[in-house]
This record gives structure tokens, sequence and C-alpha cells, in this order.
């Protein structure tokens, strides 16, 4: 009896489990086939050729073969084009064999222009019909990628709209060596603190200030805007420009940074705001971002610093060199309250200083002790009238050294590049899974 | 051999003795069975339940894995409650209208069945949001259509992560404002009978919110 009791429970669990568990098994190969084919379409992203893209002779273009008939062109898991995903790269991961059978991982991905049904909808045998093309027909420099993948009998498809990188870089760059509501350095009659802005012949330095009490050269004892004095040599050469007090170029609201100046003082960058969210979430991706609190090795392509501490991040000890000429870093302090670099520490690269807090600051890029800082130097004026002031007494001999190359790699680090080597991205919005016919 | 070929047969007593173990081992027998039965059967209801309900999430997943279109993919974020942008594959767009072909889809729990609602439009300037004080919300949004029954989220907890019902469907890394949310946890509790077993199953999954755009 006992047995049987037994036997009757045991059945009606194994009719459940035994369901439930090819379920899971269902579910993990179409989680499989999905994340090939996010990995098939982020590929085809990252190897799209970058050069003419609105000829025909373009990445897929149409061919026709003997009969005249067209040949629609694909990159799959067998490809061996440099224009298509590297197949050992995208199948990497994806070594199931339980998942994906004796047919191994396959996928494929191509390129549809967006010009069916219309420019910003992809609908499947409509937008990849026989007779659409796949290069950039209509010059908007736009265009579908579809990615789709199978494992086992799960099919998955994707598809994005992806353009080129936008040109982000304003007019000024990369002159713009040193920026910010007031310069100072101090003691004003020294001749021990220097600021070499001469870069290269090319890219000479230049200091842009938000503020229009300037005295021109020579500079003497007393001025601001800058405190600066050129006949000492304390600023060498003298390319000051000054003008439209109280601007700042971002403005930031809770996470989010926007474009915020709309006078006529150019801003070394239209796409700062975004610019510095791509530069925080490159930090996050680096493990180089930090929240409320201050790093303790600045060394890094992007190191962000953010949180609403009102305190500066002090580094006055020590003779840390962190990154170097040949490869500059960035340090972004979003919102936290800038740096004071001393003891004998040697910073290279570009410091950003948002001053997006609220609080009295006397210095958001302060070069003191023995500390040099070799790149470019960005203090915003604050959001509630707070100065942004760079201000340099240390007495290494140049305390400051404008670097153009620190400029360079904000362009890089952020994505954000003049040039068409930049790549491309998908357009915001337009990423999806599209049913499997 | 003498016993073979007696011909007096069975007692009356023989016979109601065997014939009263023969029923009791029926009975006991049938009882098993019905036993039986009754589990396959609850096991089974159980498991056509398991199956909606992962039928349910695997859409709610790619629905949400294709919010977006515009600057706010996310237009409610509630524990039981939530409206997104998506673009709706199902149609052709209108040409000067709505050419993204966006719409907005609505889930939310009324007693015990997880519904979907969706608002959609044809005008190039999309609408306001219909309003979702009630679940399943009035016009301009759809009629719902029901996506899972038997969620016993408002009675029971999170288990074994938390021990106090309710357990939330929705759940999101940062909610404040919508256009934070990148992650959104999906989490059913599904039980055909509450008092027979098999217990009630938690059916999870987690969504990353690909087109957010800002935040």
């Amino acid at each position: 009896m006992v047995t049987l009791i037994m036997l009757a429970l045991g059945l009606g669990v194994f009719t459940l489990v035994g369901g439930q568990q090819k379920a899971v098994a269902d579910e993990r190969v179409k989680e499989s086939s999905y994340n090939l084919a996010e990995t098939a379409l982020e590929s085809a992203i990252a190897y799209m050729p970058t050069a003419s893209v609105s000829s025909t002779n373009w990445y897929g273009k149409r061919t026709t073969d003997a009969s005249g008939t067209f040949v629609q062109r694909s990159c799959d898991q067998a490809s061996s084009s440099s224009n298509c995903p590297s197949p050992t790269s995208v199948l990497g991961a994806f070594t199931n064999a339980k998942d994906f059978g004796s047919a191994g991982a396959q996928w494929k991905t191509e390129v549809w222009d967006n010009v069916y049904p219309n420019t910003s909808f992809y609908q499947e045998t409509v937008t990849n019909k026989s007779t659409a093309v796949q290069y950039d027909s209509n010059g908007d420099g736009k265009f579908w990628i579809r990615a789709q993948a199978t494992a086992g009998t799960k099919k998955k498809v994707i598809v994005a709209l992806v353009t080129p990188r936008t040109v982000s870089t304003a007019a000024p760059y990369p002159a713009t060596g040193i920026q910010g509501t007031e310069l100072y350095v101090d003691p004003i009659t020294t001749t021990s603190q220097v600021i070499d802005m001469q870069g290269t012949a090319t890219t000479p330095g230049r200091v842009d200030l938000y503020c229009v009490n300037a005295l021109y050269p020579p500079q003497g004892s007393g001025s601001v805007c800058p405190t600066v004095d050129s006949t000492k040599g304390q600023l060498y050469p003298w390319t000051v420009s000054t003008g439209q007090p109280g601007n700042r170029c971002i403005d930031e609201t809770g996470t989010t940074w926007a474009y915020y100046y709309a006078g006529g003082y150019q801003c070394w960058s239209t796409n700062v705001g975004a610019d510095i969210i791509r530069l925080r979430n490159r930090a996050i991706a680096n493990q180089t971002y930090y929240n409320n609190t201050c790093p303790t090795n600045l060394t890094g392509e992007v190191v962000f610093v953010d949180g609403d501490v009102n305190t500066q991040c002090a580094y006055t000890s020590g003779s840390s060199t962190w990154n170097s000429a040949a490869n500059p870093g960035i340090l972004v302090f979003g919102k936290a309250n800038g740096i004071t670099l001393g003891g004998n520490n040697t910073y290279y690269g570009l410091i950003y200083a948002g001053n997006t807090t609220a609080g009295s600051h006397a210095s958001i890029v302060y070069v003191t002790g023995t500390a040099r800082l070799q790149g470019v130097a960005i203090a915003e004026f604050g959001m509630v009238g707070e100065s942004g002031t760079i201000y340099v007494d240390s007495t290494r001999n140049p305390g400051f050294v404008y670097d153009p190359n620190a400029f360079n790699k904000w362009n890089t680090a952020s994505g954000s590049s003049s040039s068409s080597s930049a790549g491309y991205m998908i357009v915001p919005g337009t990423y999806r899974e599209i049913p499997v016919n | 051999m003498s016993r073979l070929s007696d011909q007096r047969g069975f007692t009356l007593m023989e016979l109601m003795v065997a014939t009263t173990l023969f029923m009791v081992i029926l009975l006991a027998t049938l009882a098993s069975l019905d036993g039986f039965q009754k589990t396959t059967r609850a096991a089974e209801r159980q498991n056509e339940a398991q199956g909606a309900a992962r039928t349910a999430i695997d859409r709610l997943a790619t629905e949400l894995r294709n919010a977006g279109g515009q600057a706010a993919s996310i237009l409610k974020a509630g524990s039981a409650d939530v409206v997104f942008s998506t673009v709706d594959t199902s149609t052709t767009p209108t040409a000067g209208g709505n050419e993204a072909n966006l719409k907005y889809v609505r889930y939310c729990q009324t007693g015990t069945t997880l519904v979907r609602q969706q608002q959609t439009w044809t005008t190039a300037a999309a609408p306001t949001m219909g309003a979702t004080t009630l679940c399943p919300g009035t016009s301009p949004w759809s009629a719902s259509t029901t996506v899972v029954e038997n969620v016993r989220n408002t009675t029971a907890p999170c288990a074994p992560t938390a021990t106090v019902a309710p357990c939330p469907i929705f759940t999101y890394d940062d909610s404040t404002p919508l256009t934070d949310v990148r992650q959104i946890g999906l989490h059913l509790i599904i039980d055909v009978d509450t008092v027979v077993r098999p217990t009630a199953t938690r059916i999870e999954t987690g969504v990353a919110i690909r087109n957010q755009v800002t935040g």
C-alpha cells in the first residue's frame, strides 16, 4: 500500500519535473540563439567598412550572376571577407554542443538600406525584399543591419539601424589648453611658477576664460582674470581669450549632462554633455568609476569621479606619476568638486571639472607643491555661480604644461571624433528582435 | 488428494472472509489509483500553468527588449504595472504618420491574472498615454488579453529571499526618473491551487533595456 502511494506521488512529481526540465532546456537554447544573434550584430557593426558607404561597391553590393539574377550578399560563419565579422571571434563563446547540435552555431548578417517601407521602420520581406539595396542608396548615412542566429531549432533575428559616429569637435579644438572662469598663478610676483602653453607647432595652446575684466599683456600684479604676470614668464606664450562671464558649456540634471551654453563664446565641444555620459559609461566599463569617493590611483584611460561630494579630491603628498606623455588619460569630476594636485605628483592627461555641486570652491583644478599637470585643464563655471578656477602655485617649473595629445584622447575615449575611422553606432531606440517567420 | 476430490466446496464463512479480503485489497488499490490520478492531474495543471507563464514571460521579455523609439522607453514602472513604448512589428506603418510604428504596451495584474493592453495611433505625433489607474484600463487602451492566470504574487512572498507578501511582478534597477531604468526583473509566482500540492512555482527572468538613450 505504502509502495503504491509513494509510486503515485513519485510519478506525479516526475511528470511535473520532466515537463519543466524540457521547458528550461528549450529556454536555454533560445537564449543561446539570441546571444549569438546579438554577438553577430555587434561584430557586424564593429567590422563595418568605413569608406564609401554610398557606393554600390560598398559592403554588400548587389551583383548579378551569369543569368542576370541579383545575388544577395551576406556574412556568415564561413565568411572570410575582411568586411565580415570574424567567424572565430563571433563563435568563440558558443561551443556548447548541447545547445547548437551537430550543425554547430550558425549565424548570418546582412545590410539593408533604410528605404522600404520608410526610413525609420524595419519590416521583414519589405525592407529586405528582393529589389532592395544593400548600400546607403539614399545617402542619409543610415542602414539596417540584420543579424540572425540558429541554435538547434531555435532561430532569432535582431535588427538595428546603424549610422557613423557623429562628429562632435567644435571649432577651437584642439587649441584650448586651459578653460575656466579664472586662472591664477600665485604669487603674482614670482618667476618660479610657470604655465607652459607652447604645445606643438601645429597645435599651440590657448587659455579661454569666461570673464571680462582681463588686462591684456603685459599683465601686472593685482590684475584678475587672469591673475597672471606674463612679464615674469608665468604664462608663455600669451594666448588668452576672455569674455562672456557666467557661462558654462554643460548643464547637469540628476545624472545627465547636456550642452548648455547659448552665448556667442564658442565652447570647445557642443557635444560635451553627451561626451561626458559616454566617458562615464567607459569608466564604468573599465572599473575606474568612483561615486562619492576619491580614487587613490588616477591612472587610466578614463577615471570618473562622481557624486555630490562637496569636497575636493586631494593628492598632496607622494611622488606618483599617473599615465604618461605617450598615453595620457582623462580625469573627469562629473559632480565632485575638482582636484588638488600637490606633493611631487605628476598627472598626464586632461582634467575636466564639471563644478555642478552647490557650495563655495576656492580652486577647482589646483596644482600646488611641486606637482605637475601635463595636458589640459577645464573647469566649468559653477551651477550656482561658483568660479571655475584653475590655480597654479607649484614650484616645479613648469607646473602646467599644455599637451594637445590629451585633448585628442578625449575624442577617442568619448567616442567622438572628426575621423571616419570612428566606426558606426546603433541609432538609439532602433534595436529590436523581430518575429521569425 | 482426498481434499481435491472433496465435493463439499467452501463454507459460507470461508467465502465471506475471502470476499472481505478481496474488497479491502480492491478498495485500497482504487484509493491509490485515485490518489495517483489526482496527483497527476494537479501536476499536469501546474505544468500547463507554468508553461503558459513561461510563454508569457518570454513574450514579455522580448517586448521589453524592444522597448524604445522615444526619449523615454519606459512610461510607467510599477510593481504590478508596467507601460513601455515599443515598435509594432505586426503592421505596416502609415506613410506620413506614425512611420516608426510605435505603440504603447501595458502589462498589469488584476486579481490573479496578468493582462496585456496596447495603445496604437497613426498620427506622426505620439499621443498621451492612456490612464493607468484601473487595470485593465479603458479607452484609448485596447481590450485586455489574458497573458497568465493563477498569478499569486499578491499573496506570496518572493521566497526564499523574502518572507512577506506581496512579491512584485516587476522590479527595476533604478526607476527615478524613468529614463534611468536599465534592467527590469520579471517574477511570476504561479499556483493553480493554493491548497493542493504541488506548491507554488516562481518563474523569473531579467531584461536589459537596450534602447534607453538617456540617463
